[in-house]
């Protein structure tokens, strides 16, 4: 080879390498493991002792570490009549708490069969079901906001609720807590629902509220007409005056209904929002396949998504079979049939999941997830 | 042939990315790739020039195919939008110690916008080499680029702002063979790169960052003609980011022989 060949050779040797690149790199999701706990089906609160608000099922959960105590806040069906299981229960809200986080304890309210919160009085927007409380702790005060409904669950069977409201309370002690009925929405509750074609024309709920420097954002679940859920977001300065933010997505929601075929594509709501540090928000999400027989969500798994600025979300694929992030139980476990109510915060270097499972029989109860933090 | 493949192999291997831990991991990343990219390389074997000689350029960067995806989205790259990109590179070579060469150089591109596309950078470059008139030379160089690019990135419709601020440095080695019409260098540098890119997201009004050090490694070729036409290409390397090569073509003269 000449002199002169060679150095053509040389010359485009760069255009021969097949492996010029630039890559994202593939993601490593959270490796979410569930932790079997001593309740029936490896759930780790059982029901509650007979003639307690709990004694039905709990649900609904949220949970966070207070100093080194784990409190758990939830939901609690009784046994109110006429229809089975939760259906017609009056739900209260009560508190456990654990030093591991796997073995619970309840603390004992002063409220109806040991609740620490009540349903409201006759004629309130609570007055029949006020359950889903979500806690903040901000500083010297606890902060939760609630599910209230004037309806049953689903009774008679078929007939949904459909008036759910977001209400508020405080507490110095997080265990006796004080209502205020003076919100802008319904019945003096927290948030006004949206005008007719809305994505909240229906229903609000299931918040979730994080204090970001100086603002606080409450994500909360949107329903419209139709009975569908999202993720829509308000913001505020006090916590307590809130100013609907809309969002990029499907009416202004910030997370939208997935696709068809999607495991939310019925519905996509319940979000427990964590700011692991600047420019990165998680969300976890309950995610629905397909609407339930009379309507609204049914079954569910647990998703995710990402944001920068806690306005945007993107969801982002899982490893789960259908690209969720947490999966239903096997049968014979407690969260066989469905999953709800994600609760994720960070436990040192672990995440911690606490969330409310179903199984085939429509027994709610509430299990744990971990997943080493990376 | 096959020898010299075989070398730049490595090089290339090294590029394999870690995994991602999260979405913000990969649109951090696609902010380093973006201002990797523009990165000032050497362009050039060490010493390349002497003293009064004047190098006017035109720098062709190969843009490899880059994966936009970030969590469920993907993302707008510079890949989408064009295979090369130009820019015009300037040095001169500068009085220097007995058995070195000096050299600066620059590089600009204004803001012209193509296909909705804009950078504009501005960079800036100097190096000295050790070089005794024999074949072999080494040195050192230093550069920063300032860039400000715009296209749509996150939706189609909207301008992104990328503003990247590079700087790094290298040493590097060239051995010149001489032949009839003129002389053949090939040359490799090591070198670390630092970048601070700052995405502005136009449709949210909110700003991603990346700052980090990167590693560096050419290898390239020059080829020089005794009319003064220089051409050299260059395989560029930053582990874990971005594999490209540039290519560039450039007319050389004696400023003192003008005269």
């Amino acid at each position: 080879m000449t002199s002169l060949g060679r150095f053509s050779l040389l010359l485009a040797a760069p255009l021969l390498l097949t492996r010029c690149s630039a890559t994202t790199a593939d993601l490593e999701p959270i490796a979410w493991q569930k932790v079997p706990g001593s309740a029936p089906g490896g759930a780790v609160l059982g029901l509650g002792n007979p003639g307690n608000f709990d004694e039905r099922g709990n649900f609904t959960i949220s949970a966070f570490k207070d100093g080194d105590v784990y409190k758990l806040y939830y939901g609690g069906a009784d046994t109110t009549p006429p229809c089975a299981g939760i259906n017609s229960a009056h739900w209260r809200i009560g508190l456990a708490q654990s030093n591991d986080g796997l073995a619970w304890t309840r603390v004992p309210g002063t409220e109806t069969g040991g609740a620490i919160l009540d349903i409201g009085a006759a004629g309130n927007f609570d007055d029949y079901l006020t359950y889903r409380p979500y806690v903040l702790k901000d500083g010297s005060v606890y902060r939760m906001w609630y599910n209230g409904s004037t309806k049953p669950f689903n009774c008679p069977t078929g007939t949904l609720a459909d008036n759910r409201r977001i209400g508020y309370a405080e507490s110095t002690d997080g265990v006796h807590f004080t209502r205020f009925y003076d919100g802008p929405g319904p019945g003096g509750s927290v948030l006004p629902i949206g005008d007719p074609g809305a994505i909240d024309a229906q229903q609000v709920g299931y918040v979730w509220v994080i204090r970001d420097g100086a603002e606080y954002k409450m994500y909360y679940s949107a329903n419209d007409a139709g009975n569908f859920w999202r993720v829509a977001l308000a913001v505020s300065a006090d916590a307590r005056n809130w100013t609907k933010v809309p969002g990029k997505q499907f009416g202004g929601s910030v997370l939208d209904l997935g696709p068809a075929g999607s495991f939310d594509v019925a519905c996509a709501y319940q979000p427990s929002v964590f700011k692991e540090r600047d420019q990165l928000y998680r969300m976890w999400y309950r995610g629905c396949q397909a609407p339930g027989a009379f309507g609204g969500p049914s079954r569910g798994v647990i998703g995710y998504a990402e944001s920068n600025d806690g306005r945007t979300w993107v969801k982002v694929r899982q490893p789960g079979p259908f690209g969720e992030a947490l999966s239903v139980g096997t049968a014979g476990q407690f969260d066989s049939a469905g999953l709800t109510t994600p609760s994720v915060f960070l436990d040192g270097n672990t995440w911690t999941m606490y969330y409310a499972g179903f199984d085939t029989t429509g027994q709610f109860l509430t299990g744990l997830a971990r997943a080493p933090r990376r | 042939m096959r020898r010299w493949g075989i070398a730049f192999i490595p090089l290339a291997l090294a590029a394999g990315a870690a995994r991602a831990q999260t979405m913000l991991d990969q649109e951090q990343r696609l902010i380093e790739i973006h201002s990797l990219l523009i990165a000032l390389q050497p362009g050039n074997a060490p010493g390349a020039y002497r003293s009064g000689e004047l190098s006017l350029g035109l720098e062709i960067i190969v843009i490899p195919p880059i994966d936009g995806t970030t969590g469920g989205k993907r993302q707008i790259t510079a890949s989408d939008q064009t295979p090369v990109f130009p820019r015009p590179r300037l040095a001169i070579g500068l009085p220097a110690p007995e058995d070195f060469r000096a050299f600066v150089g620059l590089a600009y591109i204004p803001p012209i916008k193509i296909n909705e596309v804009s950078s504009h950078q501005g960079a800036l470059e100097a190096g000295l080499a050790w070089d005794r008139g024999g074949p072999l030379s080494a040195g050192i160089r230093g550069y920063v680029v300032v860039a400000r690019s715009e296209s749509p990135v996150t939706e189609p419709t909207t301008r992104d702002t990328l503003d990247t601020v590079d700087f790094g440095a290298d040493l590097g080695a060239g051995y010149r063979f001489d032949f009839g019409p003129g002389s053949v260098t090939p040359f490799a540098s090591v070198g670390v790169s630092r970048i601070s890119g700052e995405f502005h997201v136009t449709s949210d009004n909110s700003v991603l960052n990346s700052t980090t050090t990167n590693p560096g490694i050419t290898a390239g070729v020059r080829l020089l003609s005794k009319l003064g036409l220089e051409g050299v290409a260059e395989l560029v390397v930053f582990p874990g980011r971005l594999v490209h090569p540039s290519f560039s073509l450039a007319w050389v003269f004696d400023l003192s022989s003008k005269r």
